[in-house]
């Protein structure tokens, strides 16, 4: 075809006024269709069995809990009886939000994600002060926006630069600021919430975006978490004993941690055993330990929580789930448990093997 | 921007509509960027809705603690008197406005309190408490506040009888208290007009005054008022202006 003298690809040498000799400009997509409509897959919530059974697993405690407080009412102290219905009206909550972004799809899962992050580190600027420093809490939102985005494009490249930039922007911009007196708790404050918030919290999305089969595994990490809040409470309350950590917590007993440790590495050891089957992960010992793993995490994540309000001086967060509180105080233990999930289930599991990286950005 | 301190949010613990209607209200960054963008949207409107022009400018406090007191005309008059305030400052800057008049709605809860960073006080139930803790919230946040010892707006353009309540809050304290006067907001939005017309707006802002060695007591927020009072007034264009006067005859030049 002779070229026209001021014509330009894709356009017609008449003139754009032209509309009826105007050739569209394709231009071919970057995005992988069939890894985009993968984020968001209601359709295809139940195709792992696995995923439904650890829903029904997951809903089971609340169609049984009214039942078990009714019938012990008389024999559970008023206050903790009283407590018990409290948490027990915010796992109502929690529960089927929860289970809807997971059976929705990975972009749900990221989107809650983004939202319990953004949430979680404005709770944190809160009880810090930190949010009197607006500067470094925009480069703080900006480095989560950017991680979540990275989980949303499937580009662990991505993510793992998020936290050494985000760390470089608030360390710089924050001594450009010309205010030394109190340099270091600023920063530190930022990068200890872009750390929590942003890179561990991250995982959850990367858990979703990763893995084509993610449902089952995500399912199994947010119910062991679950359970072991209830477990940890539960024997807590019921046995007693030494504390776990009195200067922290006094309400956190030895017993409680060591109930939920049982209770999760149980569950995980079972439904685990279904849910890797034919994967590294398929073996009683490695489930043992990642369920081992979940409660230690879990636990410290409780406990960082607790250090966290007690330096501040805080007794309570700012109230948004009833029974629990702040958001904080429901989702504490799965900052920790996000990263460490993640990369034993990459490790032993091959998360992201089949997965098209950089949904978005191609490349 | 004073040295970081690790203190909670003085309004941790309440629920997000009852941080909007409390006095210990403190913006993080979400609303601190609601409120500087207002401000320069606001800065915008005043300067060609209203050609907004500031006498004695250079009498403006450059950050907090200070308290804005001016006559009351319009509703306008908050937002007037804290444009020239530098943005930097305006999220830690509260318009003290009447709590049966903005904090009842929904509607006017969330833009008084997100958009102007207003805090309620509420005429009918006012208790030594509650100025008490706007007291503190000026000392020790430090932030600015602005307020109307008229307590209220004037209906018809001549100026009301000044209350002694702002004496409350600076006797005793070094706080500067900057007296200022406003014209023209009545006329372009007086009582009972919904759209403001595009009338010129000045205020005339004059030399601080500090209460220090004013007791905290009934007689001396009496005369903290009162020299507030006469402050506001002399600024006023065509000499004081005399309570009960009509402002026809007490400003030849002009009046609200």
């Amino acid at each position: 075809m002779p070229r026209v003298f001021g014509a330009r690809p894709g356009r017609s040498p008449a003139g754009p006024y032209h509309a009826g000799k105007t050739a569209p400009r394709t231009r071919p997509s970057r995005v992988n269709p069939a890894a985009r409509d993968r984020l968001v897959n209601p359709l295809g919530a139940f195709d792992q069995p696995a995923t439904a059974v650890l829903l029904a697993v997951a809903l089971a405690p609340l169609a049984a809990a009214p039942v078990v407080l009714r019938v012990f009412r008389r024999v559970i102290p008023a206050p903790v009886l009283a407590d018990a219905w409290r948490r027990y009206t915010g796992w109502l909550v929690v529960v089927p939000v929860m289970a809807a972004a997971v059976l929705i799809g990975p972009g749900a899962v990221i989107a809650g994600a983004t939202i319990l992050s953004l949430l979680s580190f404005r709770e944190f600027a809160r009880v810090t002060g930190l949010f009197r420093e607006k500067f470094i809490c925009y480069l703080v939102v900006a480095g989560i926006a950017a991680a979540q985005f990275a989980a949303l494009d499937n580009w662990y490249g991505l993510f793992a630069a998020t936290f050494p930039l985000t760390t470089a922007c608030v360390a710089g911009f924050a001594a450009a600021q010309d205010r030394p007196k109190g340099y270091l708790q600023r920063v530190a404050l930022g990068t200890v919430a872009f750390g929590l918030f942003g890179s561990c919290l991250g995982h959850l999305g990367f858990l979703a975006a990763a893995d084509a089969g993610y449902r089952p595994r995500l399912a199994l990490v947010l119910v062991a978490v679950g359970f072991w809040d209830v477990a940890r409470y539960v024997v807590g309350r019921a046995v007693g004993g030494p504390k776990l950590s009195p200067h922290t917590n006094p309400e956190r007993t030895v017993s409680g941690a060591v109930g939920g440790a049982v209770v999760v590495v149980g569950f995980v050891m079972a439904a685990g055993w279904f849910v890797f089957d034919g994967t590294g992960l398929h073996d009683p010992a490695r489930l043992a330990g990642f369920g081992l793993l979940i409660a230690v995490a879990a636990q410290l994540g409780d406990l960082m929580l607790a250090a966290i309000k007690a330096d501040a001086g805080v007794g309570n967060l700012d109230p948004l789930i009833p029974g629990h509180g702040g958001l904080l105080d429901r989702f504490d233990s799965l900052i920790l448990v996000a990263p460490v999930a993640y990369h034993v289930i990459h490790f032993f599991a091959g998360a992201g093997a089949a997965q098209s990286p950089r949904v978005f950005t191609g490349g | 921007m004073d040295d970081f301190d690790l203190k909670p949010a003085k309004d941790l613990g309440l629920n997000p509509w009852a941080r909007l209607s409390s006095v210990r209200r403190e913006s993080g960054p979400f609303l601190g960027a609601v409120h500087t963008a207002w401000a320069a949207v606001g800065r915008v409107y005043f300067a060609v809705w209203h050609r907004l022009r500031v006498i004695g400018r250079e009498h403006l406090p450059a950050k907090p603690p200070f308290v804005l007191c001016s006559n009351h005309a319009s509703h306008l008059d908050a937002s007037a008197l804290a444009d020239p305030l530098p943005l930097g400052i305006r999220d830690r800057v509260f318009a003290l406005a009447a709590g049966d008049v903005f904090f009842e709605r929904t509607f006017a809860t969330v833009f008084a309190a997100g958009f102007i960073n207003a805090v309620p006080v509420w005429r009918k139930k006012r208790t030594p408490k509650a100025l008490q803790e706007l007291r503190e919230k000026l000392v020790n946040t430090p932030c600015g506040f602005i307020l109307f010892p008229e307590g209220g707006r004037t209906r018809d353009g001549n100026p009301l009888g000044f209350k002694p309540g702002v004496g409350m809050l600076v006797a005793g304290t070094s706080v500067p208290v900057i007296p200022c006067h406003l014209s023209g907001t009545f006329a372009a939005l007086p009582a009972g007009i919904r759209f403001p017309r595009p009338e010129r707006i000045t205020i005339r802002v004059g030399p601080a005054v500090s209460f220090a060695d004013v007791p905290n007591t009934s007689r001396g927020w009496v005369t903290a008022g009162r020299v507030i009072e006469e402050r506001i007034r002399a600024l006023a264009p065509g000499g004081p202006l005399k309570a009960g006067v009509p402002a026809n005859e007490a400003w030849p030049g002009g009046g609200y």
